[in-house]
């Protein structure tokens, strides 16, 4: 903890003594947040998680809620800091989150899943939801979908399809982000992974609509559907991010097109 | 090959004689690339320069894989990829599972009884198509090298990669219920990959003496003839007429 006393600044002679002030007199909050003292950085931490709020000092009035130092941020890292009023989305809430019950803890990161969710279902409207990445969404998604497929299935293919369909998932999604990497395009790893991972939420409806409905008439065209929604879904988020990809766009889109195909198909036939 | 040593004062550069037409170990290259400071091998942006291709470029070489006139060299332009190999197999994996599961789930309806998919397959799918294009493809440049012949790894593997691109249409098809019109499909994907494969490695076989490039021409299309067999027998089998007894395996 930096103590911003002008006992640490350069400028601090002997000739100071009676002047500097004991910096364990006033409250450690007010001695941190306060703006006298404020010792900048050589290197720009916005977006990281610093002992001071890194507002940039020339900001003439602080934010009315102070961003709190201790509140984990998922996936700004390297992200341009935005001031607290505009992102009511992000994770900070802007009070101490240390002393909070575990519950409110775990409902926050429920309601993010939820509005990311909700996000995938209707793919108008604010895109910037799904760049904080974060890795329980398409988690619960594909444990859903195993579970579900694996539970349909005989006793003796249940462990298979289980193994099968999760390593399917996570390894294409994997594959599928390293080839739009490689291709030139400029997606970041994990939260291409965790777009693919979130557009997997309409199969997972069908297939638990297919644990009632067996017959193929009804069972098709809703696959059929929920496939070309996820694709359509999921080619929109990254295709902000595909700038470089000009001549190569069927080359990222297909093997997209292709993981969606083979989950659908592996929830038709079940 | 080329490797430097480094143990602090001590420099010890071990280079190991390549042919000068090789190209994943291009010796040449990877000193020019060292020297000028360019990626690593473990970055990313090392493996962009296998994956160089536009979408046209690709589809180009997958319609010259089944129309095969003229050298397919030519077609790569010294420019060979890895898109096209992993993908296409991947994509043949996917046919492949999708008709055999679909004409296996036909024969089920077509007797009303419920209908039980078998994942095994598509496992077994996954490790015979991609254990054929690229273990096939290391396999013939080992030999080649061994004799030789000068091989270019890249360029076998995608020789063998854009080949699959018969399988996709031909496994589509193969839903069809008729076993002697699967066998004539299969027959002429595999007259069709034999003659791109032999066509385009011929140049690389005849630097051998006359009788070890006899040897490598039948190895290879023996073992073409393995794979198109295996994959007969165990995807595009499924006979309507024993479905009753037919259990999953």
């Amino acid at each position: 903890m930096l103590s911003p006393s002008k006992q640490h600044s350069p400028a601090y002679t002997s000739a100071d003594n009676g002047q500097f002030d004991n910096p364990f007199a006033q409250s450690s909050s007010d001695a941190i947040l306060s703006n006298d003292g404020y010792i900048e950085p050589d290197l720009d931490l916005s977006g990281q998680s610093t002992t001071r709020p890194s507002y940039p000092p020339t900001s003439s009035a602080p934010p009315t809620s102070q961003p709190n130092p201790f509140a984990q941020p998922t996936g700004r890292i390297g992200t341009t800091y935005q001031p607290q009023a505009a992102t009511t989305t992000s994770g900070y809430t802007g009070e101490d989150t240390l002393d909070e019950p575990v519950s409110v803890t775990i409902m926050r990161d429920l309601r993010q899943v939820a509005l990311k969710l909700r996000q995938v279902l209707y793919p108008q409207g604010n895109k910037n939801v799904l760049r904080d990445w974060d890795l329980w969404g398409p988690l619960i998604l594909c444990l859903a979908l195993a579970i579900t497929l694996s539970a349909e299935a005989p006793a003796d293919q249940a462990v298979a399809i289980f193994t099968g369909v999760f390593v399917i998932v996570w390894i294409g999604a994997a594959v599928v982000t390293l080839n739009a990497k490689v291709l030139g395009g400029a997606v970041s790893f994990f939260q291409s992974v965790c777009v693919i991972g979130y557009c997997l939420f309409p199969l997972v409806l069908v297939s638990f609509i297919t644990i009632f409905v067996k017959t193929v008439w009804v069972r098709l065209p809703l696959a059929a559907i929920t496939f070309a929604w996820s694709t359509y879904a999921s080619v929109g988020f990254l295709s902000e991010s595909e700038i470089h990809l000009s001549n190569r766009r069927a080359l990222a889109v297909y093997p997209l097109c292709l993981f969606y195909l083979v989950i659908a198909w592996l929830i038709l036939i079940s | 090959i080329y490797l430097t040593v480094n143990f602090g004062s001590c420099r010890i550069d071990i280079a190991f004689a390549t042919a000068p037409g090789g190209d994943f170990f291009d010796p040449h290259r990877q000193i020019q690339d060292e020297a000028m400071g360019r990626k690593p091998v473990w970055s990313l942006d090392y493996y962009t320069r296998y994956f160089d291709v536009d979408t046209k470029q690709v589809l180009q070489r997958c319609f010259h894989s089944m129309y095969p006139i003229g050298l397919f060299e030519d077609v790569l332009n010294d420019n060979p990829d890895l898109y096209g190999p992993f993908w296409v197999t991947t994509t043949v994996i996917f046919t492949t599972f999708v008709s055999s599961s679909l004409a296996a789930s036909i024969v089920a309806y077509m007797h009303s009884t419920p209908y039980v998919y078998n994942f095994g397959t598509l496992s077994f799918a996954v490790f015979v198509l991609y254990s054929y294009t690229f273990g096939s493809a290391i396999l013939v440049w080992a030999s080649t090298k061994y004799y030789g012949c000068q091989p270019s790894l890249l360029n076998i593997i995608n020789m063998y990669g854009y080949s699959m691109t018969a399988w996709v249409p031909v496994s589509i098809l193969c839903v069809m219920p008729y076993d002697i019109v699967r066998w004539i499909l299969v027959a002429v994907a595999f007259a069709l990959t034999a003659v791109f494969l032999i066509k385009n490695l011929y140049s690389i076989i005849a630097r051998a003496d006359a009788k070890t490039s006899r040897l490598l021409l039948i190895g290879i299309l023996i073992g073409h003839a393995i794979f198109a067999i295996t994959l007969k027998l165990s995807f595009y089998s499924n006979d309507f007429r024993d479905a009753a007894n037919d259990t999953p395996t």
